[in-house]
């Protein structure tokens, strides 16, 4: 029972826990806060495994950013109560069957894997190996170069503007709200 | 141009056999040329001028005179080809083989099949082969046949208006008026003429075979000439479908003449055959006789032979011309003159299904002839009866005898038929027996002209019948002597001569003797033009002096007789030697027996229609008569027994077709799907698709969330087979 | 940490992303969809690191490529909401079962 064993531990109870919450969770506003949680606790995982630039990636990005997104989205899109539209238990079943079928297979597929030896007495990376990978410097030296990422990334970033600027368009008020549909109109 | 026949003088009955088609091309071209310009007819310009150079309107005659041109072309080729024959055959310095090579040609039409090492490949062919009987056969039809068409530019004249009322089509508001169609009966005469001409030369059976059917089409065609009357199509239709059952059996001898000897020429099939009528090597026995029988079959067909008899009489429908050539002199001539030509191709036990055959023919066809009223029909009934004579004589053997009838009641039987046309174009087509009468005095030349015919058919001595008739009944005495069993064979032809006599004679009377039974008609009846009575007149003359030979008076010494005896097959004398010996030894007592049941006949038929008043014997009613005059009840047989079932079957048939939703307004979903019906399968295949289509559009619903579960599931198929298949590594 | 092997955390990851996909299979509300999606990559991301930390022949590039996808989820996100912000507007509605224009 090692520390890194009972932190895991713990983390992954969170996150798993919350991501039950966001599925079962009637209300989407209730959701989006189950999913607030999740987010987080995979941050702390990402920490657990050394990625720390990663993990403040995540906080800022996912849970400052994206999910702050879906929040406007909540507000911006509700209609009243906010329970919303039911789904049919037949439809739960459904979806729970294949989601546990996918997960049975991945995770045969995970054992199968075999537990490959963790590396002895080898630090946690940081954020300067991260950089060197992705200048695509070799950590020793004389190893051939390796991949650099630096062109991906900022073509992502440029992307991630387009992107929201499209994101801007699209969504502008064209006209006025219609009618919530009768039950059986034809378009 | 006489180099072509100088060393193959058979060319000369080629020729002969062409020469009609020239007219018929002609005709045909001019005729549609006609057709064509037709609308253009009055607009002026050249389509026009055509039109009316053609004829306008109307037929022109020119397409008869050209036609009996070339029949009298032929028939001049033909007296040629015969004389030169005879010379050939009187030539001691020829051998009969060189005889042979210079009468016979033939060439490979179609090839079937590749040349073998050991013999060449088989082949349909095409040739001629001249030997006595062809010659003198080609010869009569020829001649009888330019007298015919002469006979026909003269009845059929009134063809050649725009204008012809046909008396026994009723429209409504009278009669119906038609274009005439002059021309076209003499194409079709002129095609009929190449067709069995070229019968008649042909080396092969697969040539006369062509010949056959093409004689049966033009028949058709003939019968059938005055289309607008219902009678008429149906006449058409019986006699070519009724040849076509005899054809079939025609086609099954063919075929196993092809398939075991591997050749169809006649000559080389006799060649095959032991000349004592067993069967040959290489044949089963059972395949020999339906071989045998198969050929008769189509000669039971084309004859009017028992039982296939039917569609002659109501071959009467065409006009009569066509009666006397095609159904007297030429046409039902072919199946006997085929019998005589595969003479030993035959069977003994074949031989004795002919005999029969003919005896039961002749018989049969002279009982219903007694009772008959139309003149045509007398006539028709009488053909058939003639014919089983020949048939029978031809079964017992007596080959010589058989021919020899057959040249002579073409004669006589054209020149009675002729006489019919000639009397009942007299009495403006007035056809019935019981109201004709005393005619002598308005139209004498036919009446004593068919007086001579009356007289040969009925075997009156020193006319061509006499000398035929007198020969057939001999061999069958012969025969029946030899073979005390089949004695019918005897009594049957010795019988029915008697009746022969009555039947023509009672003809003769009831139309020309006696009183006039209806005035209007005998008032307004004359005597026909020269273009008619000329034929007759020669056809009269031939039917006196065709058998004459020296002595006059000896029955035996024919000189026609002596001709065709000279080309009896070996075959005959092989198996006939004893029965034509004893038919020699009692030819007097035939002949007298024949004569007596003649002179018997004549009596009563003078005692009914002469001495006492002829209504008597029209109007009586006995339930023989009932039942000779429904012609022994054959049609309603056939009729009952093969007509009706074949329209019952072709019903069911049709009605698996007729959809089980006879509206065409109801909407799919109604429609029953019958997959029971064919249209019904076909349709439920259709809409199988269709149906299959809809449902799969029901996957399609538009929901985002069904389409993510569906990903989902296409991801766990696709994952677990990859997980399984690399599982093991 | 040399008790800690890969396994668990491939297990968590697929546990989240089994998550997701019931989420966005189940959900009815359109932005219920969109946190469905943002699971299922966080499942993914949570792979990527734990193989890059784990696997010692795959250097960082785990951790790269986790940059990289948190970077275009964010897009991915932000083009989505705008897509159902039109819905909204079209349907006056947010129930994803009310769009069946696209039904055959």
């Amino acid at each position: 029972m090692t520390l890194p064993v009972v932190l895991f531990a713990l983390i992954a109870v969170v996150t798993a826990g919350s991501a039950l919450g966001v599925v079962f969770s009637r209300s989407v506003v209730r959701a989006a806060v189950w999913l607030l949680f999740s987010l987080i606790g995979v941050s702390l995982l990402y920490f657990l495994l050394g990625a720390e630039f990663l993990g403040a990636a995540q906080l800022i990005i996912y849970v400052g950013g994206t999910l702050v997104l879906v929040v406007f989205g909540v507000m911006l899109t509700s209609q009243g109560p906010f329970a919303g539209p039911r789904t049919r238990p037949a439809e739960w079943l459904a979806g729970g069957l294949l989601a546990g079928a996918l997960f049975a297979l991945i995770v045969s597929a995970s054992l199968d894997l075999g537990r490959p030896a963790p590396p002895t007495d080898q630090p946690l990376p940081g954020v300067g190996p991260l950089g060197l990978t992705f200048l695509g410097v070799p950590e020793q030296p004389g190893e051939a170069r390796g991949l650099a990422f630096l062109l991906p990334f900022e073509i992502v970033s440029v992307h991630l503007l387009v992107v929201l600027v499209a994101a801007a368009y699209l969504a502008r008020a064209k006209k006025k709200v219609a009618q919530p549909p009768t039950p059986g109109a034809t378009r | 141009m006489l180099d072509l026949f100088r060393d193959s003088p058979g060319r000369l009955f080629v020729a002969a056999t062409l020469l009609p088609l020239v007219p018929v091309v002609l005709l045909v071209l001019s005729g549609t040329a006609r057709n064509l310009a037709r609308p253009h007819g009055r607009s002026g310009g050249w389509a026009s001028s055509i039109y009316w150079l053609l004829g306008g309107d109307h037929s022109l005659k020119t397409g008869g005179y050209l036609t009996l041109a070339a029949m009298l072309g032929s028939a001049v080729l033909a007296v040629a080809g015969l004389t030169q024959y005879f010379a050939d055959a009187h030539d001691p310095g020829l051998s009969p083989a060189q005889i042979e090579a210079r009468w016979t040609e033939r060439t490979d039409w179609v090839r079937i099949g590749a040349d073998r090492t050991d013999h060449p490949a088989t082949a349909l062919q095409l040739g001629y082969r001249i030997d006595r009987l062809t010659a003198l056969l080609f010869t009569m039809v020829t001649v009888v046949g330019s007298l015919i068409f002469l006979f026909s530019l003269g009845y059929m004249a009134d063809e050649a208006s725009d204008q012809v009322t046909d008396h026994e089509v009723h429209t409504d508001g009278g009669h119906l008026h038609r274009r005439g169609r002059f021309g076209r009966f003499f194409l079709y005469l002129g095609l009929f003429a190449f067709s069995m001409l070229n019968l008649l030369i042909a080396d092969n059976l697969f040539q006369v075979f062509v010949g056959w059917e093409l004689v049966g089409v033009c028949s058709f065609f003939l019968i059938g000439f005055y289309t607008e009357r219902p009678s008429a199509s149906a006449a058409a239709n019986k006699a070519f479908i009724v040849n076509r059952i005899g054809d079939a059996g025609f086609l099954i001898g063919i075929a196993i003449a092809f398939s075991v000897f591997g050749t169809l020429n006649i000559q080389e099939l006799i060649a095959r055959t032991p000349a004592d009528g067993s069967t040959p090597t290489g044949i089963s026995e059972n395949l020999w006789l339906a071989m045998g029988l198969g050929l008769f079959l189509g000669c039971v067909g084309k004859s009017a032979q028992f039982p296939l008899h039917t569609w002659l009489p109501d071959a009467m429908e065409g006009p009569t011309p066509v009666s006397a050539l095609i159904h007297a002199a030429t046409m039902v001539a072919a199946g006997v003159y085929l019998v005589g030509r595969c003479f030993p191709l035959f069977a003994p036990d074949v031989l004795l299904v002919i005999a029969y055959v003919g005896a039961i023919t002749l018989f049969l066809a002279a009982t219903i002839a007694t009772v008959q009223n139309d003149i045509k029909r007398v006539l028709a009934y009488s053909t058939v009866s003639q014919l089983g004579y020949m048939m029978l004589a031809l079964g017992v053997g007596g080959w010589t005898a058989g021919l020899f009838h057959l040249l002579t009641h073409a004669f006589f039987k054209a020149l009675l038929f002729l006489g019919a046309g000639s009397v009942i174009l007299g009495l403006h087509h007035e056809q019935d027996l019981s109201r004709m009468g005393g005619l002598r005095r308005k139209m004498p030349v036919t009446a004593y002209t068919m007086l001579v015919g009356v007289l040969a058919i009925s075997g009156v001595p020193f006319l061509s019948g006499w000398y035929s008739k007198d020969m057939i009944l001999a061999d069958a005495l012969g025969f029946g002597a030899a073979h005390p069993r089949h004695v019918l064979l005897t009594v049957l032809p010795i019988l029915t001569a008697g009746l022969t006599a009555f039947y023509m004679f009672r003809l003769w009377f009831l139309a020309f003797a006696g009183q006039p039974r209806d005035r209007h008609a005998y008032d307004r009846a004359h005597e026909s033009p020269w273009a008619m009575t000329l034929p007759l007149v020669v056809l009269a003359a031939f039917s006196l002096a065709a058998g004459w030979g020296w002595p006059v008076w000896d029955a035996t010494a024919s000189y026609l007789g002596h001709l065709l005896h000279d080309g009896e097959p070996a075959a005959v004398a092989a198996r006939f030697g004893s029965e034509l010996a004893a038919a020699h030894e009692h030819h007097l007592l035939a002949g007298g027996l024949g004569l007596l049941m003649a002179a018997i006949g004549l009596a009563f038929a003078a005692f009914m229609y002469v001495a006492r008043d002829p209504t008597i014997a029209l109007e009586a009613d006995t339930p023989l008569i009932t039942l000779l005059r429904h012609k022994w009840y054959f049609d309603e047989a056939y009729d009952a027994a093969f007509v009706r079932p074949t329209v019952a079957l072709a019903a069911a048939a049709a009605a698996t077709d007729k959809r089980p939703t006879a509206s065409v307004t109801d909407d799919t979903e109604g429609r029953r799907i019958d997959p029971g019906t064919l249209d019904g399968a076909l349709t439920a295949v259709g809409q199988l698709s269709a149906r299959l289509g809809a449902w799969l559009r029901t996957l399609q619903t538009g929901l985002v969330r069904q389409y993510v579960l569906v990903l989902a599931l296409t991801v766990v198929v696709l994952l677990g087979m990859l997980t399984a298949l690399t599982r093991n590594n | 940490m040399t008790d800690l092997g890969l396994t668990p955390f491939l297990t968590l990851s697929a546990f989240l992303f089994a998550c997701g996909i019931l989420c966005f299979a189940a959900k009815r509300n359109a932005i219920g969809i969109l946190m469905g999606v943002e699971l299922v990559l966080n499942a993914a991301n949570i792979n990527f690191v734990a193989c890059a930390r784990f696997v010692p022949s795959l250097r960082l590039e785990g951790q790269v490529f986790a940059v990289l996808v948190i970077v275009l989820a964010a897009a991915e996100a932000a083009v989505a909401l705008a897509i159902f912000l039109n819905f909204y507007n079209n349907h006056a509605t947010v129930d994803v079962d009310e769009g069946t224009e696209l039904k055959g």
